[in-house]
């Protein structure tokens, strides 16, 4: 159907033997932005900036890179901004997720997109940056006018929620399986995700691609190929969750934890968001990302996107008639941690039996660890 | 990383469209549009299959103008490719 895409794409080369992968190499067929990209920039149009160009997660890469400028500029943003941006964040979050569900699961199973459903969390999700900002200046740097639309969020939460449960989870999301009820809530006859659980167990799958990743730690060392393997996403932020950690005991983090901590989060942002209003009525402040300070140029913000960590790094500078402007821009997105060497992606696969179709197979673990970006799978 | 570069519709065709980005011509689908989109229009497109919303003309100008830049930069180096992911 499509030609190569000018955003280019990764591709994930494996090979195999005897039944068995016994490597994958990562290539990036990207086009690489120069680092001076930004450089020169007023720093209040970095945000914009950047959410215009990684628009597919626009709205965690333009806070995430909000916050840095706000973090080098040592701005003081009110508890209630910083509340109503993680909201959007959880949007979007819920959004990406139910793209997974309605798109990816069904094309692992050879079966079509469930589109009406995608269409309506889409609607009620899309926009909903006008909702809480309807001067539309979510990204100004120190917060913008802020003014809650209760009636508005309540509408798209229920219309979200509808969607989510007819489209995704079969059900009530109270209804998603507790421990030991996997094979009840995956049925064949189900919703997409449903019906993924089911081909799971069915072809043994369950623990397919476990790692031994642990979750990103906060403050994670790079480049050390014998060390750590880290994931970041869903399944990293759930680790704790009880029922993940029955899971992680009975299958390890294969493609079954990967699948239902994505479902596990789903209803856990659709509660947040649902119970923002009493939030927002207190005045205080959700859980913040941790972030790196300052120190009077240098500001370092993270955020958990959809698909995991992601990081901005702005240096500023000044200028005599624009002010503060970009003078180094930086970013780490989650796909740097579980598609690397020595990642997930790579620790999953070697050694782990391929099946009749090891491409199909690879597809799964990619689904799984969610990319971001387009990708072509080959065997060598 | 979710880099998007806003494609223009050139042709429709039911729920299929032919975009063309750098000169790039490729045939996405519409089905999961929300909005109605007619020639001329920008879209962005995920996981290069799929358009999933459309951007005013003066948004789309202004990464365009961005992305050209970075595709300049990116012709006038050696090849591309490495291991890891940027």
């Amino acid at each position: 159907m499509t030609a190569a895409a000018p955003e280019g794409q990764i591709v994930i080369g494996f090979r195999h033997e005897r039944g068995r992968f016994l490597g994958v190499a990562i290539e990036n067929r990207r086009p690489r932005l120069p680092p001076d990209l930004f450089q020169g920039r007023p720093a209040a149009d970095l945000a914009p900036l950047v959410s215009r160009l990684f628009s597919i997660c626009r709205v965690a890469q333009g806070l995430c890179a909000l916050e840095a400028v706000e973090r080098a500029l040592a701005l003081v943003v009110p508890a209630p901004v910083r509340a109503a941006r993680r909201m959007l964040v959880a949007a979007e979050t819920l959004l990406e997720h139910g793209g997974r569900a309605s798109i990816d699961y069904p094309q692992l199973l050879g079966l079509a997109p469930v589109v009406a459903g995608y269409k309506q969390l889409r609607r009620a999700l899309s926009g909903l940056e006008m909702v809480l900002f309807p001067d539309g200046d979510w990204l100004k740097p120190g917060g913008g006018r802020l003014a809650f639309d209760r009636d508005a969020w309540a509408d798209r939460l229920a219309e979200a929620r509808q969607a989510v449960e007819e489209a995704v989870f079969g059900g009530s999301g109270t209804d998603l399986p507790q421990s030991g009820g996997w094979l009840d809530w995956a049925r064949p006859d189900g919703t997409p995700a449903q019906r993924l659980g089911a081909y799971l167990f069915e072809a043994g799958l369950a623990g397919f691609g476990a790692s031994g990743a642990l979750p990103l730690p906060p403050k994670p060392l790079r480049g050390a190929a014998e060390g750590p393997c880290y994931l970041t996403g869903p399944l990293a932020r759930l680790w704790d969750l009880p029922e993940i950690l029955v899971l992680r005991t009975e299958h390890g983090i294969g493609l079954l934890a990967h699948l239902m901590a994505r479902l596990f989060e789903m209803e856990a942002v659709l509660r947040e968001m649902e119970g923002f209003v009493r939030v927002f009525r207190d005045g205080s402040s959700l859980q913040e990302e941790a972030g790196e300070g300052s120190d009077g140029s240098v500001g370092i913000a993270t955020v958990e996107a959809a698909r995991g960590r992601l990081m901005h790094q702005v240096t500023l500078g000044r200028d005599g008639t624009e002010g503060a402007v970009v003078e180094n821009h930086r970013i780490d997105a989650p796909t740097e941690w579980n598609f690397a060497p020595g990642g997930p992606l790579e620790r999953g696969l070697i050694d782990r039996p391929t099946g009749e179709d090891p491409s199909g197979r690879l597809r799964h673990l990619v689904v799984a660890l969610d990319p971001c970006v387009a990708y072509r799978i080959e065997a060598r | 990383m979710c880099l998007a570069i806003p494609s223009q519709i050139v042709a429709i065709n039911g729920q299929m469209a032919d975009v063309e980005c750098f000169g790039q011509r490729r045939t996405i689908s519409l089905m999961l549009m929300n909005e109605p989109v007619a020639v001329g229009d920008y879209l962005v497109i995920q996981s290069g299959s799929f358009a999933i919303e459309k951007v005013d003309a003066g948004a789309a100008a202004e990464a365009l103008a961005f992305f050209a830049e970075a595709l300049e930069s990116e012709a006038s180096q050696d090849g591309a490719t490495s291991s890891g992911v940027q």
